[in-house]
């Protein structure tokens, strides 16, 4: 079987797909990515949204809301959603120009990393890659 | 196998860019959220189905079915769409699910036979994300 993708020019649907992330989309993309945290500990945690809701003390429709991205999120929620799991919710701001790519950060191990190329990301582009493809990023960093 | 012009999905997400141009742009935040991360966990808003490793995207009454690739050199993430539809019934879903597996699985036939060519446009990053 051969599949071959020729295209000669972008279609109207290739630029929609290509065209950066307007504000109301990177809001809603931030919710999504919020959701996804709380859904990973959720699974870890073996918790439901009802369970998760109890948690919480709030309703399960909220919950649901939540992690479907519709839910304008409060401060609020998204810390007792972090407390019901046991976690810390931290927030930074960034200079617009660094690129900050999250990946998972299940050790300590891995601040370590992190405090190691402070000086770089604060002077110049970084990416931050956690996890076991850390230590050749840091090199390559360096 | 046909991916690109006319094929079904094609048509179904443009006939969508214009019935439902609101729906598109939530679906375009939702692929966008899934290429952004290595695994991205949330059965509300991404069905994943493990054993037909294809994720069911739900957003405003659109059932979209897609999977994951890399591009040969490990990055970008590629998030693939094979079919469409609007909210639809239990039966409709696990054959559109079947559908998707089924392309999936002829997908990665074709590129571990090197019988593949996939030109694609690289998205800009969008450092304000």
């Amino acid at each position: 079987m051969k599949i071959n993708i020729i295209r000669r020019e972008p279609s109207a649907l290739q630029k929609f797909f290509s065209k950066p992330l307007n504000f109301n989309q990177r809001v809603e993309k931030k919710k999504l990515q919020i959701a996804g945290m709380i859904c990973k500990e959720m699974e870890k945690r073996g918790l439901n949204r009802t369970k998760l809701a109890e948690k919480m003390g709030i309703n399960p429709s909220r919950v649901t809301a939540m992690l479907d991205g519709t839910q304008n999120l409060t401060v609020e929620t998204i810390m007792r959603a972090s407390e019901a799991l046991d976690q810390k919710f931290e927030c930074t701001m960034i200079p617009k120009e660094h690129v900050v790519l999250w990946r998972s950060c299940d050790s300590t191990s891995h601040y370590e990393v992190v405090s190691n190329v402070s000086d770089i990301v604060e002077n110049s582009k970084a990416k931050f890659i956690f996890g076991s493809v850390a230590a050749d990023d840091l090199a390559r960093t360096a | 196998m046909q991916i690109g012009e006319n094929t079904k999905i094609i048509k179904f997400l443009e006939a969508l860019q214009l019935s439902n141009p609101a729906g598109m742009d939530s679906l375009h935040t939702a692929m966008d959220t899934i290429c952004s991360e290595d695994n991205y966990v949330n059965k509300t808003k991404f069905r994943y189905i493990p054993k037909e490793k294809i994720y069911e995207i739900k957003t405003d009454g659109i059932r979209l079915y897609s999977f994951q690739d890399r591009l040969s050199d490990g990055n970008p993430c590629l998030v693939i769409a094979t079919n469409g539809g609007k909210k639809n019934t239990p039966k409709e879903q696990n054959r559109d699910i079947k559908r998707s597996s089924q392309i999936r699985s002829e997908y990665l036939l074709a590129k571990k036979e090197g019988n593949i060519n996939l030109n694609y446009i690289a998205i800009e990053q969008d450092h304000e994300n």
